[in-house]
């Protein structure tokens, strides 16, 4: 009866989709009442978790100096296109660290270490 | 590959013709040879662990499950309920340069994910995944993030560059840490490994001495099985972040 009913759900090509995001609301809002825990709480830990540290270690170093990379890259093929030798690639190197930086405080910040 | 007095530690890494006349003609190397022999074992892996379907689980069944788990938490913990949309994305990247980085450790084989060429191909598979990812999402609102929200408007000229800076950098420092990583191990295996040979020339107290790169060559062995596996789990875990942050919103 079960598979019955699943088999006529989805045949409704129409409202196929709406219909099994509704089914799946309504059987994760049953499994967090069986289980007493928030869906919220779940995401949020696995967040904090989803590194472990050496990973993000491995992380770090190569995360500041792709940007800096980036940036000397980008300006040195605009001084190049714009023959304005040492103009962008000094702002450009600059603008790199300080994206290296943001990338390492992101990479850090949701860490639970 | 060490002859003599000289240590040749990049030469491991150089493409030759593999499979005789017919490679020869289709200028097939190690590289794509060893990606197939990759693919077969995946495959081949997750076809005779799930083969026997049983209830109760074998051990080659109960490790295909573990993998298959162990991604599929990973996609729906870190993307969110879109997660199991990418899952096969991320399961397929995952094992696949899992797959490259243990076959490397194989003697006489070839880590085809030491070579930039591969995993910058890989990085940016992922960097425009994660773009037209966004574009489907977000539509144009994707290009919002480049300001951070309750920023001044007058340091929209500083931070815009950075962010988009940012955003330019994660193919980079995704390739280049993977190539990095595989690259300076295999490396380090030769260096050691020549040290052997140069040692073992010098005549029998030489070759009391040469047991000592040996044994660092079996510690940097289990430290390599290591780096293998975590960098294919920081490749996959940034992919699936990449990917939150397209969904997201």
């Amino acid at each position: 009866m079960g598979a019955q009913d699943d088999l006529n759900v989805s045949s409704q090509a129409g409202k196929g989709a709406d219909s099994f995001e509704k089914r799946l609301a309504d059987a994760e809002a049953r499994m967090r009442g069986k289980n007493g825990k928030s869906e919220m709480s779940t995401t949020e830990q696995g967040d904090k978790a989803d590194y472990s540290a050496f990973g993000l270690a491995m992380r770090i170093g190569t995360e500041m100096v792709a940007a800096l990379v980036v940036g000397v890259v980008l300006g040195y093929g605009l001084d190049r296109l714009c023959g304005t030798k040492p103009l962008f690639i000094i702002l450009f190197s600059l603008i790199g660290g300080a994206a290296g930086m943001l990338n390492v405080w992101r990479a850090v910040k949701n860490a639970n270490v | 590959m060490a002859a003599g007095s000289t240590i040749d530690a990049l030469g491991q890494f150089e493409l030759h013709p593999v499979l005789g006349q017919i490679g020869e003609a289709l200028r097939f190397s190690q590289s794509p040879l060893f990606m197939l022999i990759a693919v077969v074992v995946v495959l081949a892996f997750l076809y005779l662990g799930m083969r026997p379907a049983a209830v109760v689980p074998g051990r080659l069944q109960a490790a295909a499950e573990l993998g298959y788990d162990f991604i599929h938490n990973m996609a729906t913990e870190t993307i969110g309920k879109e997660g199991t949309a990418f899952f096969p994305f991320v399961f397929a990247i995952f094992f696949f340069i899992l797959a490259g980085n243990y076959l490397g450790l194989i003697p006489y084989s070839f880590t085809f994910t030491s070579h930039i060429v591969v995993t910058v191909s890989l990085a940016l598979l992922v960097f425009l995944v994660s773009i037209l990812a966004s574009f489907r999402y977000q539509g144009f609102k994707f290009f919002t993030h480049f300001m951070p929200e309750g920023a001044p408007v007058f340091l929209a000229p500083l931070l815009i560059p950075i962010e988009i800076l940012s955003f330019l950098s994660r193919p980079v420092s995704l390739s280049i840490r993977l190539f990095a990583n595989m690259m300076a191990g295999h490396v380090l295996l030769e260096v050691f490994a020549g040290f052997t040979l140069m040692l073992a020339g010098l005549g029998a107290f030489g070759s009391v001495l040469a047991v000592a790169p040996v044994v660092i060559n079996v510690a940097l062995t289990a430290l390599e099985l290591l780096v293998g596996v975590l960098q294919a789990y920081v490749f996959a875990i940034l992919t699936c972040i990449y990917l939150r942050e397209a969904v997201a919103h």
